[in-house]
């Protein structure tokens, strides 16, 4: 058993694959939300620590 | 007396140039000779046909494949002295040539020159062109004249010829093949083979660096065509945890076409690294990337990518547990496969438990695939996997 694991890191992507992306499934929806608007881009960063995970700054 | 050094150090430089190719060639005779030896412990047969010049020597030669089992063997003895993990595929692969080895390689024949400098013991040049294949192939397809005739014509004309260049210590330092534009025509079927700038360099000083590139690869046959332009493969091989490699292939093409198949890539590139570092543990590093695809096929939709890059960063990993699971893989039996895998979860366990980190970083761009458009997608994940801390 590894004492901890830790992950972090983003997604990028323009708004419209992010739509194509939904298109395929709703169920993600709910992570789209959580996007951080740059541009014509979508940045979503993540984290990965004991107390779950984190897609910016919110506990999924 | 000026002059009568002169006249001394004179007949001294021609006596040397006159002798020395008597030296060198005794030196290169005996060097042909312990070699011919050698290979017949190999099973493979070298005759000096006939040799020409004093300055410069031509031998005449033919090599000739006695018993393909001992030289499979001496060539596995030599491949395991420097990686002895690979016992595993090489039996595999000694189990599928047991039985026909001998009959598919005896009796090829390969026909040649050495050609060698007698001034100074430098580099020789090799030229063997393939003059024979193995006596049961020819045997067989004797049967059949136009097959016979076909392939005679192509032994004939030296289709399948090679130039070795080996160093001043007789190393072997590149292998090219010579180009090929050959159209077989069968019947109502034609095929035309390209190959063009075919070699390997190799320089063996301190690792094993050296480059392996086709300059061009091409098969157009009625229905089918394959076309490979410049690949260019650099690879640097100290050892199995030292060593990186750079793989490019400029374009890349596939295509069916009564089946309407196609695979079309405008550039692949693959670099891998992988070093040693301080406390036994390993950094490695492997890089994918590749653009213009285009795939289609009668059973997928079409696929259309601009371009794709995956890198893969794996640092700080437990070099015994790699070691481990090496050693396991290579000698994995499917009579035994339940221990195997329970013995490759355990030592991966215990890689887990060392811990490492991981970066992985993907990005595409111009992905069209179900009448879907993703224009640009970047992924980056980094990972710590934490060890568990001694007491």
């Amino acid at each position: 058993m590894v004492s901890s694991l830790t992950a972090s890191g983003s997604l990028t992507l323009d708004r419209t694959s992010l739509q194509e992306i939904l298109k395929i499934s709703r169920g993600l929806e709910v992570f789209a939300d959580l996007g951080q608007d740059k541009g014509n881009k979508v940045i979503f960063n993540y984290e990965f620590k004991q107390e779950g995970l984190f897609v910016n700054g919110a506990k999924i | 007396m000026k002059l009568i050094y002169l006249y001394i150090v004179g007949v001294l430089v021609v006596v040397g140039i006159v002798v020395m190719p008597l030296f060198v060639k005794k030196q290169v005779d005996e060097l042909v000779e312990s070699k011919k030896q050698s290979l017949l412990v190999d099973g493979v047969e070298l005759v000096v046909v006939g040799e020409d010049g004093y300055f410069s020597t031509l031998r005449e030669i033919e090599l000739r494949v006695l018993d393909a089992k001992k030289l499979r063997d001496s060539i596995v003895e030599r491949i395991l002295k420097q990686n002895p993990n690979y016992i595993g595929p090489i039996d595999f692969l000694k189990q599928v040539s047991k039985g026909d080895i001998r009959l598919a390689l005896d009796g090829t024949t390969f026909k040649g020159t050495i050609k060698n400098s007698n001034l100074l013991l430098k580099s020789s040049e090799i030229e063997l062109a393939l003059v024979k294949l193995s006596d049961e192939f020819m045997k067989n397809i004797n049967s059949n004249k136009d097959t016979f005739d076909a392939i005679q014509s192509m032994l004939d004309e030296k289709l399948i010829t090679f130039f070795i260049s080996l160093d001043s210590n007789q190393k072997i330092s590149q292998i090219a093949m010579k180009d090929i534009d050959k159209t077989i025509v069968d019947r109502n079927n034609s095929i035309n083979v390209k190959v063009e700038d075919h070699k390997l360099k190799l320089d063996t000083t301190e690792s094993l660096i050296g480059t392996y590139a086709i300059g061009k690869y091409i098969i157009k046959a009625k229905e089918l065509s394959f076309e490979m332009k410049n690949l260019n493969y650099k690879f640097d091989y100290l050892t199995q945890f030292d060593n990186n490699g750079v793989l490019n292939i400029d374009s890349f093409m596939f295509q069916e076409s009564s089946e309407s198949a196609a695979l079309k890539i405008g550039n692949i590139n693959i670099e891998n690294s992988t070093q040693s570092i301080e406390n036994n543990l390993l950094d490695a590093s492997t890089t994918y990337s590749l653009k213009d695809l285009y795939f289609e096929s009668p059973t997928m939709q079409k696929l259309e990518l601009e371009s794709f890059t995956f890198k893969l960063d794996v640092l700080g990993v437990d070099k015994d547990g790699i070691i481990e699971i090496d050693r396991i893989y290579s000698k994995f039996s499917p009579h035994d496969s339940n221990a195997q895998i329970e013995l490759l979860m355990q030592t991966a366990q215990k890689i887990l438990n060392s811990g490492f980190k991981t970066d992985i970083e993907a990005e595409l761009s111009g992905l069209v695939f179900q009448e879907k458009t993703f224009k640009t997608v970047n992924l980056v994940l980094n990972a710590d996997l934490n060890p568990i801390p001694t007491t």
